[in-house]
């Protein structure tokens, strides 16, 4: 899976959000708040990937075992799915 | 045609209504004045417009359509409208935002009654917060769109904080975190649906989220919930 075209991550403040541009406002108006792992995790689906390749790529970024990798990258995935983002 | 002034920006509108005039009346410059932004609409627009909001007259929904046309065209401006109430308590602008029913009329006019004249209503619904690059500050501007009391005055303070209104039996203000402040900053927003404004709509937000502080206030309806805030809000020095 991988981040739909047309969104991109804007930082506000502290904070990072995922917008829609273009068509894929259509689609999509309004925002996905996430933190700094939301931030690392939404740049490794800029291109393909699975869910277990996020929690590899998550465990060696940020030196957390693979329990706490796992319960980030579901939610994370979770959230994504639900606005209907992933591809 | 006439020509009003708004977060100092000359605007040209086209009317053919005369509620939308008589609205800015407070606000009006001479018609001559060079003009730096120009309204109009169509009367598809219109239709649509008188359409969702069925039982308002032309008039209204005309004033409707040419204010979010200046909101939008202001971003340009640095400016942005916010659904909010604004008051000025010795030169320091305070905002409140709350969906529409929570109480932000009622708790700017407790800050009223609580310091009667220390404070004034700059507008009660739609002001607009504009960054200012000289003083590196945001300002709050009244606008002829204030909301169902009429609440509004043509004049400016600079914005010290926004504050999110929550209706609870007793009275506390802490600060919002980050990630509160932009989920209901969001709903409070104009949001355009150009990309390159929504871009521009982005870069303010950002820039407010470090130049104003943002608080969550959760209050009842008696004087004592604006003291609270004031208490909170004010500058100590």
């Amino acid at each position: 899976m991988r981040i739909k075209d047309g969104f991109v991550l804007r930082k506000l403040g502290t904070e990072y959000v995922a917008v829609a541009m273009g068509e894929a406002r259509k689609e999509f108006n309004g925002l996905v708040r996430m933190n700094e792992t939301g931030r690392f995790l939404w740049e490794c689906l800029k291109t393909d990937k699975t869910a277990e390749e996020l929690i590899i790529c998550l465990c060696s970024e940020y030196d957390i075992g693979q329990d706490a990798a796992d319960i980030d990258v579901r939610e994370f995935l979770d959230k994504l799915e639900g606005a209907e983002i992933l591809v | 045609m006439f020509q009003i002034k708004l977060a100092g920006i000359i605007i040209r509108i086209h009317n053919l209504y005369d509620y939308v005039k008589w609205l800015c009346d407070d606000f009006r410059v001479a018609d001559k004045l060079p003009f730096e932004m120009e309204i109009s609409y169509t009367e598809k627009e219109l239709l649509l417009e008188h359409e969702l909001l069925s039982g308002f007259s032309f008039g209204y929904c005309e004033s409707n359509i040419i204010y979010r046309k200046i909101c939008l065209e202001m971003l340009y401006h640095r400016s942005m409208v916010v659904h909010a109430a604004v008051i000025s308590c010795e030169r320091e602008g305070f905002a409140f935002a709350a969906r529409s029913g929570t109480g932000k009329s009622t708790h700017v006019v407790l800050w009223r009654q609580a310091f009667g004249d220390k404070v004034e209503i700059i507008n009660g619904d739609k002001p607009l917060l504009s960054f200012d690059k000289e003083k590196e500050e945001f300002i709050a501007y009244g606008t002829p769109w204030c909301g169902k009391e009429g609440w509004g005055v043509n004049k400016s303070v600079p914005l010290k904080a926004i504050c999110f209104l929550e209706r609870e039996t007793d009275n506390h203000i802490r600060e919002a975190e980050p990630k509160e402040t932009l989920e209901r900053l969001f709903s409070q927003v104009l949001i355009p649906v150009s990309d390159d404004l929504l871009q521009i709509e982005l870069d303010l937000i950002d820039l407010m989220m470090k130049k104003v502080s943002f608080y969550i206030l959760s209050c009842n309806a008696s004087q004592d919930a604006a003291r609270v805030a004031r208490l909170a809000l004010q500058s100590k020095d």
